[in-house]
């Protein structure tokens, strides 16, 4: 039990913190979408450029092939030192690239991961559906096979970056007799494919850059672009899931250490309508106290995760409680920022956004409900609930 | 960088599971009458090598750091082991930090136990409090000790004045109530360098996140036995969420202990943060676990009984030792920064 890097880390960390030094984009990101695509994909070139693209991705494919150390270092500086996330790029890097590599033929690997590391392709996912939700398994977009062809029929929702994106993880029924899980297919769609129509969706705080619904009418794809075998997509679409809620935390837990620190700073200076510091404030002082004791425990949790999962090789269940306490703390944290705001929170700026927008840390990636029955199950060994 | 626990680490917690599951266990709380451990139960305990297994080889001990004391702690937390423990450890630390190796020596071999002295004000900043206290834990100790960020005491029990064996919060543990303190009996010992609250922190943390883990594991077992509406109480969401809640409390708690005992043991930046923060969320994991675990054990949940009860009272108990958990709070937001 030890927090030292060796001296080899050691070297990474510096080799990191002098490239980040000179490398972070000065200007913040832009607010429209197809601005931010190419805003995030820059930093995507200029890190594969660098060499910082897939730190922990097969040499083969463009990566460096480090361990999972070396991922969370490089997560962690780029976090402290002020880096742009990986934004639209972050399901290509964290869901489909990582998919592709446990699961796709040589041809699609080597076609597409290169791509993605170098910000050429941008993926997007599709997954949940207006009647799919918590219960992934009863999705009913369609696939239907035409020769060597998918023919798609449906609409997927919740769909991030999906305007601007090349190529989705898309979720299809292909066997509509078959039991749940059984009858569906992991493919890789073509996002420019005739018949796919896209609406945005306007969020509680006016953004539409983000969410979309995607329609597909007859949609065509090649059989080829299936990934591992027809009917057997949920176990592939499974081995994303938990590689999200494994090291893609990492960054977010950075971000959240500083935005705690930037609260507590806040809270020192700024005053209330009592004239007093917030500080001195009783149920703010309490509850930033317990956040920031919270925000050290998931720094733990986080290298705990990875210690288990360097053992056993894969991410476990246990990583649905990292996403619930990342969640839950991102929460907690903008409750606090807007007990600071005070009267300013009648003003729709970007803090106000952040605030609203943290609503959906219990929602987006698997609702906290179904995490809770994950842990239930799958940690505890409680009885299935239904 | 590993904070997962090393082959000699977990053989360490396999023994300290073995031997109190045969010595000590748990389920032995709701009819225990006695306020103390018997002369031999103790010593069975100072035989382990668990009460100077902190110390160095030439104070007598086994040489091994607060992560291996840590892992120990937990189980006495799980198993519901007297405060007198911690108490006990402690006191061998402060009595061998302060050269009286006669005192380490007793204490470590199971002659003299330690109680733990919570005083009623924050105590000043150049010795110990001298108004009145509640000493926890006191039936079969001759000592007492004391401690928040200034210093730390270990005083006999008589240098206590006007006491009084009081009904305790917790019937398996001795309170008793004192007037004052003749601070000229104690050994004082400043502690400049904070080393020593942030030991005592995390070895306390270590205590509570045993009982955090332990009530989750009473709880996660009786819904799987316990049926309602033809079914296990446990595949009910109004049930398991609230366990898998428990669960996420522990693994938060577990992994802040480790974080933090790694920090002291190697005297890393961040140390006191980061045992701060591990106090206190152990404390809330424990209490937060118990309080929940009554509910779902519904009115056997109320009863002497059934374990959940004396949880919720050893996170009272080990949220007010030291400084207490508002102490923590408090050095938590004053630290620099996370990261």
């Amino acid at each position: 039990m030890h927090l030292d890097l060796t001296p080899e880390d050691l070297r990474f960390r510096e080799e990191v913190r002098d490239w980040l030094s000179g490398n972070i984009p000065k200007e913040s990101p832009p607010h429209g979408r197809y601005e931010l695509r190419d805003y995030d994909m820059a930093w995507q070139k200029t890190k594969y450029a660098g060499g910082w693209a897939g730190i922990a991705w097969p040499k083969e494919y463009g990566g460096r092939g480090l361990s999972t150390i070396e991922q969370i270092i490089w997560y962690e500086e780029a976090a402290k030192a002020g880096a742009p996330d990986d934004g639209c790029a972050f399901v290509g890097l964290n869901h489909g690239g990582p998919t592709l590599i446990a699961n796709a033929t040589e041809a699609q690997k080597s076609f597409h991961l290169p791509r993605i590391l170098s910000g050429e392709s941008v993926w997007c996912q599709g997954f949940s559906e207006p009647g799919s939700g918590s219960d992934l398994g009863s999705l009913s977009t369609r696939a239907v096979i035409d020769g060597d062809e998918l023919v798609i029929t449906g609409s997927k929702i919740w769909t991030s970056y999906a305007q601007v994106a090349d190529y989705q993880e898309l979720l299809v029924r292909t066997d509509p007799d078959a039991r749940k899980h059984g009858g569906i297919t992991w493919v890789i769609c073509d996002m420019k494919a005739p018949g796919i129509t896209i609406r945005p969706i306007t969020m509680t705080m006016g953004w539409d850059n983000h969410l979309n619904q995607v329609f597909y009418d007859e949609v065509r794809l090649p059989i080829s672009s299936v990934v591992g075998e027809i009917n057997g997509g949920w176990k592939v679409a499974m081995s994303t899931l938990s590689f999200e809620r494994g090291t893609a935390f990492t960054a977010r837990q950075i971000r959240l250490a500083k935005m705690v620190d930037d609260l507590v700073a806040r809270a020192k200076t700024k005053t209330g309508p009592s004239g007093k510091a917030a500080f001195a404030n009783d149920e703010i002082g309490r509850r930033l106290s317990r956040l920031r004791a919270e925000t050290a425990a998931l720094r733990g949790m986080t290298y705990l995760a990875v210690a288990k999962n360097v053992r056993r090789d894969q991410p476990g269940p246990d990583g649905s409680m990292l996403k619930m306490m990342v969640s839950k703390l991102g929460k907690e944290a903008q409750q606090i920022s807007r007990l600071l705001m005070g009267a300013d929170a009648l003003v729709m700026s970007d803090e106000m956004a952040y605030h609203l927008y943290s609503f959906s840390n219990s929602v987006g990636g698997g609702t906290d409900e179904i995490q809770h029955n994950i842990v239930a199950e799958r940690v505890l060994g409680l009885p299935k609930s239904n | 960088m590993d904070l997962h626990t090393t082959r000699d680490q977990d053989e360490i917690i396999e023994s300290a599971q073995e031997y109190l599951l045969r010595e000590l266990p748990a389920d032995r709380a709701p009819t225990q009458k006695d306020t103390a451990l018997s002369g031999r139960q103790w010593r069975g305990l100072a035989d382990m090598g668990w009460f100077s297994m902190g110390l160095s080889e030439e104070a007598g001990g086994l040489g091994m750091s607060v992560v291996e004391e840590a892992l120990v702690l937990r189980e006495f937390g799980r198993n519901l082991a007297p405060p007198q423990a911690l108490g006990t450890m402690l006191a061998a630390h402060l009595a061998a930090e302060s050269g009286e190796s006669a005192l380490a020596a007793a204490l470590a071999s199971g002659d003299r136990r330690a109680a733990i002295a919570v005083p009623v004000q924050e105590g000043s900043t150049g010795g110990p409090w001298t108004g009145g206290y509640r000493l926890v834990d006191t039936d079969q100790a001759d000592l007492a000790i004391g401690w928040s960020a200034a210093g730390a005491f270990l005083a006999p029990i008589a240098a206590f004045s006007g006491r009084a064996v009081v009904p305790s919060l917790d019937a398996m543990i001795q309170v008793t109530t004192a007037e004052g303190l003749d601070a000229g009996q104690a050994v004082w010992r400043s502690d400049n360098d904070g080393a020593f609250n942030a030991r005592a922190r995390v070895l306390t943390a270590a205590v509570l996140t045993g009982g955090a883990e332990a009530v989750c594991a009473v709880s996660v077992d009786y819904a799987k036995i316990r049926h309602q509406f033809g079914r296990p109480i446990g595949s009910f969401q109004a049930i398991s969420h609230p366990l898998a809640k428990m669960a996420t409390r522990n693994e938060a708690a577990l992994a802040c202990l480790y974080y933090a005992a790694v920090c002291v043991r190697d005297g890393k930046e961040g140390r006191d943060l980061y045992a701060a923060s591990a106090r206190s969320v152990a404390y809330h994991a424990c209490y937060d676990n118990a309080a929940a675990s009554m509910q779902i054990h519904g009115g056997y949940g109320q009863t002497y009984e059934y374990m959940p009860h004396f949880y919720l009272k050893r996170a009272m108990i080990y949220g007010l030792v030291g400084g207490g958990v508002a102490a923590d709070e408090a050095d938590v937001l004053a630290a620099d920064s996370l990261l």
